[in-house]
C-alpha cells in the first residue's frame, strides 16, 4: 500500500526511499534475508550464506557478555552490578533493554540508590495514569459517576484522602479544624456502618453530633460544611445536560475549586495531567457540542489517561540510563546496553493477538505476524549487537517455578558457532555473619496493669489458646481498627441464629400453655408446627439482614435446610423426657484463689448460657446447651480439647453453684452438650446433630484445679503456656505483634 | 505387528521409535519414558517434520519444561559429536547402520534447524495447551479473550453463590421465600 502510494506521488516530486539495510549486520539468516510474500522465512543462497558466515567472524563478540543468574533477584542484582560497573567505566549514555519487564523494574528500584547522579528514562511506557496525580483526578471521577443518590462511603473517602484536596479552601475554614477532619468521618461513618449514599451520611453525621452534644464533646460542623461542599458539585453533574463543552468547564471548574489545579501544577505528573485535560477543551471544534451520557464522557477522559505516557522530569546528572524496549534501539547508539531477559521464553517476544486475530488471518491482512515480528526482533539484535561495543545479556536460568530456562535460541545458535563465546553464572554477592536468633519474647506485665476480676468463657479460651492474645485483647483491650465489611460478618448469621432459637422455644412455651393446644397429644401436628413456625420466626429474624445485603439470603436458605431435621432432633430429645427450659441466662460462679503474695482473691468466671433443658422424667436432671454454628467435625475437634475450651463446665459449674440464677432450683447440670446448626446434610446420613459431654462430674475437679492454676500464674504474671495448634493464629488480631516465627 | 498387540518380550527401542508408527507405551517410573518421548521427537525431526508440527503434553510443567531441556541438549550434543558416537546414539534410537548414515548430516543440523524456527516445538502441559487453543479463537469458544485459568475452584464457587444470591432480582426472592 506504501509502495503503490510513493509510486503516485513520484508523479509529483521525486521519490527517495530510504530503508535499513542488514547486510553487514545481520547475525541470523533470517535477519538477513527476512520473509518471503507467503510468509515464509527465506533460504539463504551460497552468497548470502558466505556473507553471514563473514558476519559472525568479523562479530567482536568479546565485548558481549553472557550472564546467567539463578533467581529473580539475583537477575535483577546483577544487571545492576552491570550498569554499576559501566558507569564507573565512565560510560555516560547507557540503554537496558527490558526484554524482562519485570526485572527491568526491580533494576530500576536497586539502581534508585545511586541518587540523583545516574539520570533514568523509563521509555517502556510509564503511563500517566499510573501517577499519583491521575489517581486523584481519578478519585473524582468515580465519585461524580455515583448514581445521584449519593457515592459509596469508599468512593467518598478515597476522594477525600487524596493528597491534592485542599479541604480548607473547600470548607473555608482554617487548615488547624481540618487536621483529622476526613480520619473522623472515616470511624462517623464506619461505626454507623453508614456504606453509601448521601442521606445515609448525614444521618450518621448528625447521629454522632447529637451524640456528641448529650455527652459534653463539641458536635463537629466543619463535617456537614465539607460533605455539603462534594454534595453540591457531584449534583452539578447529575442536574446538567452533559456535552463535551459544559463538562469541560464543569471539570475546570471542580478542580479550581477543590484546590485540586493549583497542587496540580506543582507537581510534574501533575503538570502533565493538566495539559491532557486541557486537551479535552477540542479547542472550538464542532464536536464540543457533542452530546454524551456521563458515564460515557467519563470513559473517554479515563481511556485518554490510559493512553498518555508521563515523561520523568528532566534532571541534570552525570549519567543517563534508558530503559526501553528492544524495538526502541533501532537507530540509536548507547556507550553501553544491558538486555534483561535474554531466555528462550522471553527472546524473542511476540505479541498476543487481539481478540480473534490468528496469525493465518493477519497475513491475509498483512498485518504483524509472528515471522514478521521474529524477523524485526532478530534485525533489531543483530544491529544491536553491531552497533554497540558494550553488550551484556542476561536471563534468568531457571524460571519461576525453578524448571530450567535456556538461553534465548539467537544466543544459543550464535554459540555454536562461536565455541568460545561463554556464558558466565552469576555469583552473587555473600555476607558472611552468624545468625542471631531471638529468643522466645515474654511479655514483663507492667506492674501498674489491671488484671481481670472476671471472666467470660471465651476470655478463658483465649487464655488457654495463646496468653498475648489474652494480654493483648483483654488487658491491653486492643482491637483491629474496623473497616467497612466487604463480606457479610458471619458472627451476626451466628446471632441471628440464637435469637431466632429463643423466640421459637419461647413460642413453643406459650402455645404448650394454651388449654386446646393440638400440638400437645399429636406427634405429627407438633412436627408440622415447629417445623412451620421455625420457618417463618426464621424469615422474620434475616428480614433485616437481607435488605441490608441480599448475600445473606444464602445463609437464611442453608438454615432453613438445616430445619427439619433439627426437629427432628428436638423431637427426639422430648421423647427422652427432655423439654427446653430457658435461653440466653446470665450465670457465673466466684473462684477463690491466693495471688503471688498469698492474698485470698476473687474472680468471678461466668457468661451467657445459651439453653438450659430438664428433664420431665427425673426431679433433678438437667442440661446445659450450646449452639455452634458450626460442622459437628469441627464441634468434634473442640470437644477433644475439652480442658481449653471449657464453656460447658463453666456453664454447669455456675448453674449448680446458684440454681436459682438459672432457674433451677432443686435441679442439678450434670449433662452438656454442643448442638450443630450447620449439619452437612448431604452427606451424613444419620444426621447426627449433637455432641455430648461425657461425665460432667468426672471431669469437674480437674477442671476447677486447672482454672485456679491458671488464675493463680496470671495474677503471679507468671509465664503462661500457649495451648491451640497454629492454626488459631490465621485470624488472629495479634498476629504481627506477637513476633511469633522470630522465637 | 497387528493393531493392539501388546509388547511382552524385551522392549524393542526400533518398533517404539518409528515415526511412522503410533505406539502406547506404559512402563514404571524411572524406566525411560521421557527418554523415549524424546527419542520420538528426534525421529520425527529427522523424517522431515517441522519443529512447529509437533506436539508434546505432560501432567506437569516441570515434566513440559524438563522434556525441553532434555531435548535440546541433546540435540546440541548431536550437533557438536563425532561421527561415531553419533551413530551410536541414533542406532539407539532404533535406526539400523545404513539409516543412520543416512541422517548423519541431518542430525548434526537438527539443532540449528529447531532453534532457527520462529515457532518452537510445543511442549506444555494438557491443560496450558488447551487453554491456548481456547485463547486463540475466544469468539467462537465463547471465552474472555486473554482469560487466565484459576485453580481456586472452591472460592470461585462461593463468590459465585454469593452473587447469586446477592443479584437476585426481586420478584424471585419474594417467590423463594414464600415457597
Amino acid at each position: 500500500m506504501i509502495g503503490k502510494y510513493l509510486n503516485d506521488y513520484a508523479q509529483y516530486a521525486p521519490v527517495v526511499e530510504v530503508t535499513l539495510d542488514w547486510q553487514s549486520v545481520a547475525l541470523w539468516s533470517e535477519a538477513l534475508v527476512g520473509e518471503n510474500a507467503s510468509g515464509k522465512i527465506i533460504e539463504l543462497n551460497a552468497e548470502q550464506a558466505q556473507q553471514l558466515k563473514n558476519n559472525i567472524e568479523a562479530a567482536h563478540y568479546q565485548g558481549w557478555n553472557l550472564i546467567s543468574a539463578r533467581r529473580f533477584e539475583e537477575l535483577a542484582w546483577a544487571a545492576a552490578k552491570s550498569i554499576e560497573s559501566h558507569l564507573i567505566a565512565g560510560n555516560k549514555n547507557i540503554a537496558l533493554v527490558a526484554q524482562d519487564r519485570l526485572a527491568a523494574r526491580r533494576v530500576r528500584a536497586l539502581l534508585a540508590r545511586l541518587g540523583p547522579v545516574l539520570k533514568i528514562r523509563d521509555e517502556t511506557g510509564w503511563k500517566l495514569d499510573t501517577t499519583r496525580a491521575a489517581a486523584a483526578l481519578n478519585s473524582w471521577l468515580e465519585l461524580i459517576r455515583a448514581p445521584k443518590e449519593g457515592p459509596t462511603a469508599g468512593v467518598l473517602l478515597e476522594f477525600l484522602q487524596n493528597p491534592y484536596l485542599d479541604i480548607s479552601a473547600c470548607i473555608q475554614k482554617t487548615p488547624e479544624v481540618c487536621i483529622g477532619l476526613v480520619a473522623q468521618l472515616e470511624d462517623i461513618l464506619i461505626a454507623s456502618q453508614a456504606k453509601s449514599g448521601w442521606e445515609t451520611f448525614y444521618m450518621a453525621i448528625e447521629r454522632a453530633n447529637a451524640y456528641a452534644v448529650n455527652h459534653d464533646t463539641a458536635p463537629n460542623q466543619a463535617l456537614l460544611k465539607l460533605l455539603q461542599f462534594v454534595r453540591e458539585r457531584h449534583y452539578a453533574w447529575h442536574e446538567m445536560s452533559l456535552n463535551c463543552s459544559n463538562a469541560y468547564a464543569l471539570l475546570q471548574q471542580n478542580l479550581l475549586d477543590t484546590g485540586i489545579a493549583k497542587a496540580l501544577g506543582k507537581d510534574s505528573a501533575g503538570k502533565q495531567l493538566l495539559e491532557v485535560i486541557n486537551t479535552f477543551d477540542l479547542s472550538s471544534s464542532d464536536y464540543q457540542r457533542v452530546a454524551m451520557h456521563l458515564p460515557e464522557w467519563i470513559s473517554l477522559i479515563k481511556t485518554v489517561m490510559e493512553e498518555a505516557s508521563y515523561e520523568e522530569a528532566g534532571k541534570d546528572a552525570q549519567a543517563t540510563l534508558s530503559i526501553l524496549p528492544l524495538s526502541s534501539t533501532r537507530l540509536r547508539t548507547f556507550d553501553a546496553v544491558v538486555v534483561v531477559g535474554c531466555d528462550e521464553q522471553q527472546l524473542p517476544a511476540f505479541s498476543e493477538p487481539p481478540l480473534f486475530f490468528s496469525d493465518t488471518l493477519n497475513r491475509l491482512l498483512k498485518a504483524s505476524t509472528i515471522t514478521a515480528q521474529y524477523v524485526q526482533q532478530a534485525r533489531d539484535f543483530s544491529q544491536l549487537l553491531g552497533s554497540c561495543a558494550n553488550v551484556d545479556l542476561l536471563w534468568q536460568s531457571k524460571s519461576k517455578s525453578g524448571e530450567p530456562l535456556r538461553p534465548s535460541a539467537w544466543i544459543q545458535r550464535l554459540q555454536t558457532q562461536l565455541p568460545k563465546w561463554m556464558a558466565v553464572v552469576s555469583q552473587p554477592e555473600l555476607h558472611g555473619g552468624k545468625a542471631r536468633p531471638v529468643e522466645r519474647a515474654v511479655t514483663t506485665l507492667d506492674p501498674d496493669l489491671p488484671l481481670p476480676l472476671s471472666m467470660s468463657p471465651s476470655a478463658y479460651k483465649t487464655l488457654r489458646d495463646c496468653p498475648y492474645k489474652y494480654y493483648v485483647r483483654s488487658l491491653l483491650g486492643l482491637r483491629e481498627v474496623k473497616e467497612f465489611e466487604d463480606g457479610f460478618d458471619a458472627s451476626l448469621a451466628g446471632q441471628s441464629l440464637h435469637a431466632l432459637l429463643r423466640n421459637f422455644y419461647q413460642a413453643l412455651k406459650t402455645e404448650e400453655q394454651k388449654a386446646d393446644s393440638k400440638i400437645k397429644d399429636n406427634t405429627s401436628v407438633r412436627r408440622q408446627w415447629m417445623e412451620q413456625q421455625l420457618f417463618v420466626i426464621s424469615e422474620k429474624e434475616f428480614k433485616r439482614l437481607i435488605e441490608g445485603d441480599g448475600r445473606v439470603l444464602g445463609t437464611l436458605r442453608d438454615w432453613q435446610k438445616q430445619i427439619p431435621s433439627f426437629v427432628d432432633w428436638q423431637l427426639q430429645r422430648e421423647a427422652e423426657g427432655w423439654r427446653y427450659h430457658n435461653a440466653e441466662h446470665q450465670v457465673g460462679f466466684d473462684l477463690h484463689f491466693a495471688d503471688a503474695d498469698g492474698v485470698d482473691r476473687l474472680m468471678r468466671i461466668g457468661g451467657r448460657a445459651d439453653r438450659f433443658d430438664i428433664n420431665l422424667e427425673s426431679k433433678q436432671a438437667a442440661e446445659v446447651i450450646d449452639y455452634k454454628n458450626q460442622s459437628m467435625t469441627k464441634i468434634k475437634k473442640r470437644a477433644e480439647h475439652l480442658l481449653d475450651d471449657p464453656q460447658l463446665l463453666i456453664y454447669a459449674r455456675a448453674a449448680n453453684e446458684d440454681p436459682a440464677s438459672a432457674h433451677l432450683q432443686g435441679r442439678e447440670v450434670n449433662q452438656a452438650q454442643w448442638v450443630s446448626l450447620k449439619v452437612d446434610i448431604k452427606r451424613d446420613k444419620k444426621l447426627t446433630r449433637s455432641l455430648k459431654v461425657e461425665d460432667v462430674p468426672d471431669l469437674m475437679p480437674a477442671f476447677s484445679e486447672q482454672l485456679i492454676q491458671d488464675m493463680q500464674n496470671l495474677w503471679a504474671r507468671k509465664e503462661v503456656t500457649a495451648f491451640a495448634p497454629d492454626g488459631v493464629c490465621k485470624y488472629c488480631e495479634a498476629r504481627g505483634i506477637c513476633r511469633k516465627g522470630m522465637w | 505387528m497387528q493393531k493392539g498387540d501388546v509388547v511382552k518380550k524385551k522392549f524393542d527401542n526400533a518398533i517404539a521409535c518409528d515415526p511412522r508408527r503410533s505406539v502406547i507405551v506404559s512402563a514404571c517410573a524411572g524406566s525411560g519414558k521421557t527418554w523415549l518421548l524424546v527419542a520420538r521427537m528426534i525421529r520425527l525431526l529427522l523424517d522431515g517434520a517441522k519443529p512447529q508440527e509437533i506436539l508434546a503434553l505432560t501432567f506437569t510443567r516441570k515434566a513440559a519444561q524438563e522434556m525441553r531441556d532434555r531435548l535440546y541438549s541433546l540435540l546440541e550434543q548431536f550437533s557438536k559429536m563425532s561421527d561415531t558416537e553419533l551413530l551410536h546414539e541414533l542406532n539407539e534410537r532404533g535406526l539400523d547402520k545404513n539409516e543412520a548414515t543416512a541422517s548423519l548430516p541431518q542430525a548434526k543440523d537438527l539443532y540449528n534447524k529447531v532453534l532457527a524456527s520462529p515457532q518452537s516445538i510445543v511442549i506444555d502441559t494438557f491443560h496450558g495447551w488447551f487453554g491456548r487453543l481456547l485463547n486463540a479463537a475466544p469468539i467462537s469458544a465463547e471465552v474472555q479473550p486473554g482469560f487466565s485459568l484459576r485453580e481456586d475452584s472452591k472460592r470461585l464457587l462461593e463468590e459465585c453463590l454469593d452473587n447469586w444470591w446477592g443479584d437476585l432480582p426481586a420478584d424471585l426472592k419474594a417467590t423463594m421465600t414464600s415457597c
